[in-house]
């Protein structure tokens, strides 16, 4: 066996523990090792209006659902698999853009708790919700819960170019939820006051993505590690000024 | 549960996919879809609905009907040409619809899809 076979036999079996087990951290790693895939689809949509990275972030997408889909033991390796989904994505990216810039306002609210509750009932279940499941927990109608995810895919990208340009989902896997509401509510002047409280590397990480409005791969390429990385540390700092947030405003 | 049937009747822009793909998102959540076959379903529908939008001139008839274990969607454009799918649009299809082609119906290019709740497909 070639020392290729045998990535070929490790990726299989990492695909056969995550069928087993949907363990979300597995399924992450996954969508690492295969997200050069979904770049290299990406690239070829480039150059088409939108930007590198928000592609990217839509391949990411389609990736993710491909891991979820993948079966192991059907015959055919990921990548072949894979590719409908991340191409789909991008395809449905660009028939919607027309669309995406109407979207109200609180249809994107809708696709964000609705995306949100998706996640909660998948990790609690540990298996496929339906739509009743989800508009009970997000207390929307099915068809308001319909509405949002058709809207949440279209919304994507744009969600997040509300909130500065290139901010990514954590982990490229889902929309940082609490970014964009975070910056919506409290603003970036609050940010500002906040970033004492955080290390030298935070903070310039914080200064670099809201202050200068570098993209994650910008950043990630300056601080020698991955993008992936550098969403993850941005969740983490917007989680914490949140609690700081959280904490003085139940305090004053 | 019937039989649930829907005739959409849309003129070829584009932007009214999203119409077809709530209407056979709805359908499938009546029948039991879950979350992730909408996903799909939904994936499927727009590479076939948007194959009509994108080419014909007049206006496409899409028929929805589900039942307790799928959802079959009909597209049917008079006065355009042959329906015709590229290699990305088959391979998607490939992998979210169960069944699907475009025959035409007489001499109107149509197409036709069917979507499995994995459920009962297993």
């Amino acid at each position: 066996m070639t020392s290729e076979d045998n990535v070929v036999a490790d990726d299989l079996e990492a695909f056969r523990r995550y069928r087993k087990s949907r363990d979300r951290g597995l399924r992450n790693e996954l969508v690492e090792e295969h997200q050069g895939l979904a770049y290299y689809l990406a690239n070829g949509y480039a150059n088409r209006g939108v930007e590198l990275d928000d592609l990217r972030q839509i391949a990411v997408v389609g990736l993710v659902k491909a891991v979820e889909r993948f079966d192991p033991e059907r015959g055919v390796t990921f990548a072949t698999f894979a590719r409908p989904f991340i191409v789909g994505e991008m395809r449905h990216h660009f028939r919607d853009e027309a669309w995406e810039l109407r979207v109200p306002r609180s249809i994107k609210e809708n696709a964000q708790r609705v995306r949100s509750a998706i996640e909660s009932l998948r990790a609690a279940a540990g298996a496929e919700p339906h739509v009743e499941d989800v508009a009970r927990e997000t207390d929307l109608t099915v068809d308001e819960v319909l509405e949002a995810m058709d809207a949440a895919r279209s919304t994507r990208t744009r969600r997040f170019e509300e909130a500065g340009p290139g901010v990514a989902p954590p982990e490229h896997l889902h929309p940082p939820a609490d970014e964009p509401g975070f910056l919506d509510v409290e603003g970036r002047a609050l940010i500002s006051a906040l970033v004492d409280q955080l290390d030298d590397r935070e903070q310039a990480i914080v200064h670099a993505r809201f202050v200068e409005e570098r993209s994650q791969s910008d950043i990630a390429e300056e601080l020698g590690i991955s993008q992936v990385h550098v969403s993850r540390l941005l969740r983490q700092i917007i989680a914490r000024l949140r609690e700081h947030v959280t904490d003085g405003s139940e305090t004053a | 549960m019937g039989l649930k049937e829907v005739t959409i009747r849309i003129g070829p822009d584009p932007s009214l996919l999203r119409i077809v793909r709530l209407a056979a998102s709805s359908l499938a959540t009546d029948v039991g879809f879950t979350v992730h076959e909408i996903d799909d379903l939904v994936l499927a529908v727009d590479e076939l609905v948007s194959a009509l939008l994108e080419t014909a001139e007049q206006e496409v008839e899409i028929s929805l009907r589900a039942d307790k274990v799928s959802v079959t969607i009909r597209g049917r454009a008079p006065g355009m040409g042959a329906i015709e799918l590229g290699d990305l649009a088959k391979a998607v299809l490939d992998q979210t619809a169960d069944l699907y082609d475009i025959e035409p119906d007489g001499d109107v290019p149509s197409f036709s899809m069917v979507k499995v709740r994995d459920s009962a497909a297993a």
